[in-house]
């Protein structure tokens, strides 16, 4: 019940994505998927195998573990019970020593992604009791410890060293951790005494997740602290602590180079010591971003570190550089700066040279994807002149501007500290390049937080929301997915010129196989052929939510899961409409559900995109129907175009619901036709009164046109609140009968609706809103009440004049007097 | 015959009967000897042919006591050419200097007065005349037009902080309805206050009196807006400085000269407000007559423009017989004797060995003593144990805790939104490895001040994330650190102390320049300096300069303000905060602060021994900060070594020490003592089974027992937000809670004694000794055996016995 009250309350949340307004009545999302919430362990030796616990929900009838890198896989997957299942994972002995995303694939869908650590060294499990000073778990130098902080726990371990031994402690603890599940590890390295050699919190390198490099004093046992930053802990805060002397840099200098090429890099490690490595990099790298593994005779970094990709000439730091009028040397554009913020109150700056109205990218990368210490400041400068421009942080703590030149000459790069601070692993790189096109894809997600992913039923369809990234360049563009699983497709993924987001249907047909992959999302521009650009996916998965959700770890993937799941016992059908909707109108959608014999269980129905102005609720169809209809309506700005529409259709087949989607139909929004034009009307309690309506038809329409006034005030009513519009009129008169114990009031609530039948359908637009004041009748002057009125001769019938607008009664009064 | 027979009690019968008294005084054997007599103000300045003086005359006893004699004195001017005295009031005859002088008793006392354009009326100016006008009226108090939105559709400027405005709404407001230039005694503004017309307020100034006189002139001179603003007044001097009067009903007359920027003075006797603090000691009339009361100490306060000073005035009885002791103990005890001296004030014994054992330890360190400890006290001949048992306790790290405790709740640590639990428990952890490295106060108010970086990587970053309303940041700065209370000058210039609001925003603008930015984990914020960034005038939006706190305008320009405001702060001439820091020390020991309460300095709440918060500021300082010397001295001394017990003479006095103050201690050391005597263990969020109340991290971690005995809440700075108030509910929680009846089985102390053979009687001295440092006296031990017989069952008498001592006041009490 919880669940589902979650469900629907994510639900509301993401139609506010959405373009139109939907009044949702039920949810389609992702909770209803298989979610892997516990592991019993997480992480591996390379080469070795382990079996592994996952529990959560509705993976009982899993079938495979999706790994979004090699290197890893599965076997043994058995299951404990509907929320248990176990499997056997494998790492070879080639796979990279990181962190490893994976999926559990069901019968029914595709979980939450979850995390799976590679280690070099051989695992030793934490042993209770340890969590004194004096009874610290004594481990072998290189190993990988699996432990857990339980609430207000902690974990020592003993190490004994030589003196100048190396040794390096990294934590693997908060990047395993699983949305609101936030284990913010600590840790600290003492002497046999009790002196803090070393300790760290947050390490940035790693997140929050810990990071200690010492060089041991003396010979003797040293004694590692593992606990929750401020004590907290629970069974599901697990950690693997990487202990020995493997090398550790946390920053490389130069932070990245040209594809294909190796880059022979500086390392640093947290001590500030400094060797050279040679690591390959890819030919072509979609994200500009590589990880490389620092590595030492036989050992390995537990982690990689990241560095950029990119066709530019690098620059490396040569001191003086700190100021910019003196600095002999300037570098064409495109060009790739590389420096450490050594000192405190450093500032580097680099000298460029660039032509009037170039349009710069000028991007320093520290944070991300260096992980370096610098939050980079970022300022412009002219040589020989002052300031330009600057700027601190762009969405992230690193810097980004885009510069245009404003004329020839050599411009300074100035990069320092927000606080001013520096060190000898303060790395940065900043690449000025002249501003490219580039384009790319990303999916949006059903449910918000919750990064999405493809299941189609065998014989069926699913769709997504996909968009079309593009920068410094525009036109039309199609996505394409190549390389889906066997005997499935997907609809075709233009993207007019004027649009970033469609709706893509994967379709699998009946006798697909189960099977399930890792696929992009390639975007293509149909114009300019001489573009050879090609985009790629890029999509983000939140791994943990911090307080309101907030964004707090999780990780880009280029690559979108898409699984065929079984069948579904009903398909889905929208009855393309003849007529279009108007602004200001509303359409009857005809949806037919076809269902498998014995099947009667209610389907539920929304649209996955409402076009834009376009509003809807959506729909149950009840177990004993196969046809509901669905009300849209346009507000006045819906934007006229025929777009294509399709829904989703959700039911619970037992093991959790299943949703296909239909195929598309078009959706026709099309101007207004009437225009109503409305005036007050003055009426007083008991007397009848006409309301006189402005309307005329904007263009020619096929069929019977009609015109329904609504809403009139309680107790009053129209004799004929229908009338046929002639297509020359200009006004309808609507008699009203006001009683006498109407309550007296402005009554702001009276409309029209205007409709057009015809044999393809009905188009109705509703305008409003007409004001009708209802007064208490003036009392007669006393003397006239009292003089014995005469009785009255019936009056000729009055010649029929003409209805009277308020403002032409006002007038004709005025004329009067 | 005292002198309460010499000096008459109403004035209006004094010249009549001064001859006739003074034969009186005469004939008294032995004749009064005087030791002094002065004639107030000491120097007087009359700069215009409007001005004038009051002068008053005072005669000082050897005793001390003072005796206005300003009617006996016969009064001369060696130059009568150049002014003339009536009724004590100096007048100005033709300009230059001479010599006032007054002959009483045989003595003489001689004034300077100077006299300048003394040929020349001053012109009547708005801001200088007629504000202090209606502000000595009270028209612009709060209850009446200087409310905020103003009282019968006039408002004026609450205590006159804006005289522009003031003008503009009493001269152009609703038309020129206020002001009848054409018949200026029929304007409004006159007969509302004369009351002829209808008057909320009533009749505040009487027909033709001096103030009708100045508002009439103003109006005659066509109400004019002043051509420049007044000169703004620097000081204010009230005469005498201290008066001490004998008996009840004796009478002292006040004299106020104010002193502007262009260096006049100005007779302010009939246009500054007086109050007392201590109505039944010392009734001040309006004109600021002094009539004594009963037996006690009390500050006269005159209240003029921004500036408020205060006379002391001690009350004695007539015939007092006072023996005063000789001087022992330190610098401390000299500096009580000295006040006690004055009021003529017995001082209670010292306590006794056990007593101050228990005393000491829990004001040091929060815990009871064990009974050992208590026992090795106790049986130590040592003449200095006293001394070692101080310093031993010094040195242990509870000591540290109490005083991180209380740091914390003044710096509200305390998790909330913007605050994580991370960022509470990162921040009080270096506020406590802080205090137990002895970091000086003034290095760790420094490190506040100028916290930059990360609230996890800096902890003390904290103290500007904490609180982000740069207003109330300098609030609490000013409050905490200085112990002046400046929130009043928000809004208008302060009451009752000298602030305006041109020093509450200088002061703000200090922290004009703070920035905070996310950091990437979501719950850090990274607090850093600006350099930019300003704080405006709320009247006149003009930028504030940064200005220190009744101190300069400091240059700023290229600096972190903050660095220039905590090098001032923390300065060794920096008048308030030594002496705030000692202040608090000084109260924790003590029960009651010197200034009370501890962080509302400000001229109407005066020290009580200013002299002895100027010695404990001096050895702060002297010290370098290290507060552990000056607790060292405080509990060295005698006066935190006197008995509870008052003896007679002494038993109304709460601020003069002249003995200890019984006080309940404070609710986290309570729960952790009864914790401590019945062996058992609380657990709190973040700490092991078994921590200790006082080493809570985060303000926002409490239990049932800390809430009800006034744990502080840590909302604000306010040092009486952690309360020693009783209350219903703690008598209740003690008696029925689960705090002692539950915590006395949990711990099983009483099974221990019983297995290990102690009797009933061993195990009742066991409960007496563990909880209140001393055994039972013989009628207390043979009424609980009675009472373990009647129960039947002797464990549960026993329990009951426990429990009662734990009920009692003895326990929950420091005394």
């Amino acid at each position: 019940m919880e669940c589902l009250r979650r469900c629907l309350r994510r639900d509301v949340l993401a139609t506010v994505v959405m373009h139109a307004v939907v009044i949702g009545s039920f949810s389609i999302t992702n909770a209803s998927q298989p979610e892997a919430n516990n592991l019993s362990a997480i992480g591996v030796q390379r080469g070795n195998s382990v079996e592994v616990q996952i529990s959560g929900a509705r993976v009982g009838d899993a079938r495979e573990l999706m790994f979004y890198s090699p290197g890893l896989s599965a076997s043994n997957i058995t299951k404990v019970d509907a929320n248990n299942i176990k499997a056997t994972i494998t790492a070879a002995p080639d796979a990279k020593t990181d962190l490893h995303g994976f999926r559990v694939i069901t019968e029914s869908g595709t979980s939450n992604m979850r995390l799976f650590g590679v280690s070099a060294l051989p695992s030793v499990a934490e042993t209770e009791p340890n969590s004194e000073f004096a009874q610290a778990q004594a481990i072998p130098k290189n190993s990988t410890i699996e432990g857990v902080v339980l609430n207000e726990d902690v974990d020592y371990f003993a190490v004994e060293l030589e003196a100048g031994e190396r040794l390096n402690v990294e934590l693997e603890g908060l990047r395993h951790s699983y949305m609101n599940d936030f284990f913010d590890p600590y840790v600290a390295v003492y002497d046999a005494n009790r002196f803090e050699i070393t300790a760290n919190d947050d390490s940035v390198f790693l997140q929050q997740d810990c990071l200690c490099s010492m060089v041991a004093p003396a010979k003797g046992r040293y004694i590692i602290e593992v606990r929750e930053s401020s004590f907290g802990g629970n069974e599901r805060a697990r950690y693997r602590l990487h202990v020995g002397d493997f090398p550790r840099p946390v920053a490389i200098l130069p932070a990245g180079g040209p594809p294909g090429q190796p880059l022979t890099a500086t390392c640093i490690d947290l001590l500030g010591n400094q060797w050279t490595e040679t690591f390959e990099m890819p030919a072509e790298s979609p994200t500009k971003i590589h990880s490389v593994w620092s590595t030492q005779g036989d050992k390995v970094a537990p982690s990689p570190n990241r560095v950029r990709v990119r066709a530019m000439p690098n620059v490396l730091e040569t001191e003086p550089n700190s100021d910019y009028n003196a600095i002999p040397t300037s570098h064409p554009v495109p060009v790739a700066f590389n420096g450490i913020l050594e000192t405190e109150s450093d500032r580097d700056y680099w000298v460029f040279e660039a032509k009037k109205d170039q349009q710069l990218d000028i991007q320093v990368f520290a944070r991300l994807p260096l992980r370096s210490q610098v939050d980079s400041v970022l300022q412009i400068f002219k040589v020989g002149g002052g300031g330009l421009a600057g700027n601190d942080d762009n969405g992230n703590p690193d810097s980004y501007l885009s510069f245009k030149v404003p004329e020839d000459g050599k411009y300074a790069v100035c990069v320092s500290d927000h606080l001013g601070r520096g060190g000898k692993h303060f790395v940065y790189r900043v690449e000025v390049s002249v501003a490219e096109a580039e384009i790319g894809t990303t999916v949006n997600e059903l449910e918000r937080y919750v990064s999405q992913t493809v299941n189609v039923p065998k014989g069926a369809r699913m769709a997504i929301e996909t968009n079309m990234v593009r920068k410094n360049v525009g036109g039309e563009a199609r996505i394409q997915v190549p390389d889906l699983p066997e005997k499935t497709n997907h609809s075709d993924g233009l993207v007019a010129a004027d649009q970033g987001t469609i709706q893509l249907i994967f379709r699998a047909d009946a006798d697909a196989p189960s099977t399930s992959k890792l696929v992009d999302l390639k975007g293509t521009l149909t114009v300019n052929p001489e573009l050879t650009l090609v985009g790629h996916l890029n999509q983000r998965t939140q791994l943990i939510r911090g307080q309101n959700n907030v964004d707090v770890w999780g990780r880009y993937d280029d690559r979108l899961a898409v699984t065929v799941v079984e069948a579904a016992p009903f398909d889905i059908e929208i009855v393309q409409s003849q007529v279009p909707i108007v602004r200001n109108g509303s359409l009857v959608l005809t949806i037919n559900a076809k269902r498998n014999p014995g099947f009667d269980k209610p389907i539920n129905v929304r649209l996955l995109t409402a076009p834009p102005g376009i509003g809807y609720s959506a729909v149950t169809i009840p177990g004993d129907q196969s046809t509901i209809q669905m009300n849209l309506t346009a507000n006045g700005g819906a934007a006229i175009r025929t777009w294509p529409i399709l829904v989703l259709a959700t039911t619970d087949i037992g093991n959790g619901p299943i949703t296909i989607a239909s195929e598309f139909v078009q959706l026709e929004v099309a101007d207004s036709l009437f225009n109503f034009k409305f005036t007050k009307t003055m009426a007083e309690q008991g007397k009848p009164v006409d309301v006189l309506v402005g309307v005329e038809m904007k263009r020619p329409a096929e069929g019977t046109i009609e015109v329904e006034i609504l809403g009139l005030p309680p107790g009053t009513a129209s004799p004929t609140p229908k009338l046929s519009l002639a297509p020359d009129a200009k006004q309808l008169v609507f008699p009203v009968n006001i009683p006498a114990e109407t309550r007296a009031g402005n009554y702001k609530t009276v409309v029209c609706r205007g409709t057009v039948t015809s044999d393809k359908g009905i188009i109705t637009q509703v305008n409003g809103n007409a004001e009708v004041q209802i007064d208490v009748p003036v009392a007669p002057p006393a003397a006239v009440a009292a003089a014995p009125a005469p009785m009255p001769a019936p009056a000729p019938d009055a010649p029929k004049e003409k209805p009277l607008t308020r403002l032409e009664q006002l007038r004709k009064e005025k004329g009067k007097q | 015959m005292s002198v309460e027979k010499i000096i008459p009690k109403k004035t209006v019968f004094f010249v009549a009967l001064s001859c006739c008294l003074q034969l009186v005084a005469f004939a008294q054997d032995p004749q009064p000897q005087w030791s002094a007599f002065t004639v107030y103000p000491s120097d007087i300045q009359i700069s215009s042919q409007s001005d004038s003086q009051h002068v008053i005359a005072v005669a000082t006893r050897p005793d001390g006591i003072t005796v206005d004699v300003s009617d006996q004195v016969a009064w001369r001017l060696e130059n009568p050419a150049l002014a003339r005295i009536e009724n004590l009031i100096v007048y100005p005859t033709a300009d230059g200097a001479t010599e006032l002088v007054g002959a009483w008793n045989g003595m003489e006392a001689r004034v300077k007065l100077t006299l300048t354009q003394t040929a020349t009326p001053r012109t009547v100016s708005f801001e200088r005349d007629v504000m202090p006008v209606l502000t000595k009226s009270g028209c612009n108090t709060g209850s009446c037009h200087g409310a905020a939105r103003g009282k019968d559709g006039f408002r004026l400027s609450l205590f006159g902080f804006d005289p522009l405005g003031d003008y503009q709404r009493i001269t152009r407001e609703i038309g020129i309805r206020r002001v009848n230039l054409a018949v200026p005694d029929q304007s409004l503004i006159l007969l509302k206050a004369t009351g002829a017309v209808q008057h909320t307020g009533g009749k505040k100034i009487e027909p033709g009196s001096k103030h009708y006189q100045t508002i009439l002139a103003w109006l005659q001179a066509g109400a004019p807006a002043d051509a420049t603003r007044t000169p703004v007044v620097t000081k204010v001097d009230l005469y005498p400085r201290q008066a001490v009067l004998e008996g009840e009903s004796s009478q002292q007359r006040l004299v106020a000269v104010a002193t502007y920027a262009d260096g006049t003075q100005r007779d302010v006797w009939d246009l500054a407000s007086f109050t007392t603090n201590n109505e039944r000691t010392a009734a001040v009339a309006f004109d600021g007559r002094i009539t004594s009361g009963v037996r006690g100490e009390a500050f006269v306060m005159a209240r003029f423009d921004t500036h408020t000073v205060g006379t002391q005035v001690l009350a004695l009885p007539s015939g007092l017989q006072f023996q005063p002791q000789p001087p022992t103990g330190n610098y401390i005890d000299g500096l009580v004797d000295a006040k006690l001296k004055k009021l003529r004030l017995p001082a209670s014994g010292l306590c006794t060995d056990a007593e101050f054992v228990r005393r000491a330890t829990v004001d040091i360190t929060g815990l009871l003593p064990t009974e050992e400890e208590t026992q090795a006290f106790l049986a130590n001949a040592d003449p200095n144990k006293r001394a070692s048992l101080i310093e031993s306790l010094l040195s242990r790290k509870e000591f540290s805790e109490i005083w991180a405790m209380k740091w914390a709740d003044l710096l509200m640590i305390k998790s909330k939104n913007e605050v994580s639990y991370k960022a509470a428990y990162l921040y009080y952890n270096w506020l406590i490895n802080q205090i137990a490295s002895n970091v000086p106060i003034d290095k760790i108010v420094r490190d506040l001040l100028m916290a930059t970086g990360g609230t996890f990587q800096s902890p003390a970053t904290n103290f500007y994330q904490v609180e982000q309303d740069r207003l109330k940041m300098s609030e609490n700065v000013a409050q905490v650190f200085m112990g002046i209370r400046t929130q009043c000058a928000q809004c208008h210039n302060h009451p009752f102390d000298r602030w305006t609001m041109d020093d509450y925003y200088g002061f703000a603008a200090f922290f004009s320049q703070v920035g905070r930015k996310q950091s990437e984990d979501y719950r850090q914020i990274l607090v850093f300096n600006t350099f930019g960034g300003e704080v405006n005038h709320p009247v006149g939006g003009a930028v504030v300069k940064p200005k220190f706190l009744g101190g300069v305008v400091p240059d700023t320009s290229g600096k972190d303000r903050r660095a220039v405001l905590a090098d001032w702060i923390t300065s060794t001439d920096n008048p308030y905060f030594a002496k705030s820091i000692a202040n608090r020390i000084w109260a924790h020991f003590t029960g009651v602060g010197i200034v009370d309460p501890v962080d509302d300095f400000r001229a109407s709440n005066p020290a009580s021994n200013p002299e002895l918060l100027d010695a404990l500021a001096g050895k702060l300082v002297e010290y370098k900060y290290d507060i552990k010397q000056l607790v060292r001295d405080i509990c060295n001394s005698q006066t935190y070594q006197r008995s509870t017990s008052p003896i007679e003479g002494n038993e109304q006095d709460l601020r003069n020490y002249s003995h200890g103050l019984v006080r309940r201690i404070p609710s986290e050391n309570l729960l952790d003592c009864i914790s401590q005597v019945t062996q058992t263990k609380e657990k709190f969020r973040g700490l092991p089974l078994g921590a200790r109340a006082v080493q809570i991290a985060d303000g926002a971690t409490s239990n049932y027992f800390l809430t009800t005995f006034g744990r502080s809440g840590r909302t604000t700075v306010c040092a009486d937000e952690a309360t020693t108030d009783p209350s219903l509910s703690q008598a209740l929680h003690l008696i029925n809670g689960g705090a002692v009846s539950g915590k006395i089985n949990q711990g099983g102390i009483l099974n221990q004694w019983k297995q290990q053979g102690l009797t009933p009687e061993a195990i009742i001295d066991r409960i007496y000794f563990r909880c209140l440092s001393r055994f039972p006296t013989e009628p207390e031990k043979s009424r609980l055996m009675q009472l373990i017989q009647e129960s039947g069952n002797p464990d549960v008498g026993l329990h009951d016995v426990f429990w009662a001592v734990l009920n009692s006041r003895e326990f929950i009490f420091n005394h």
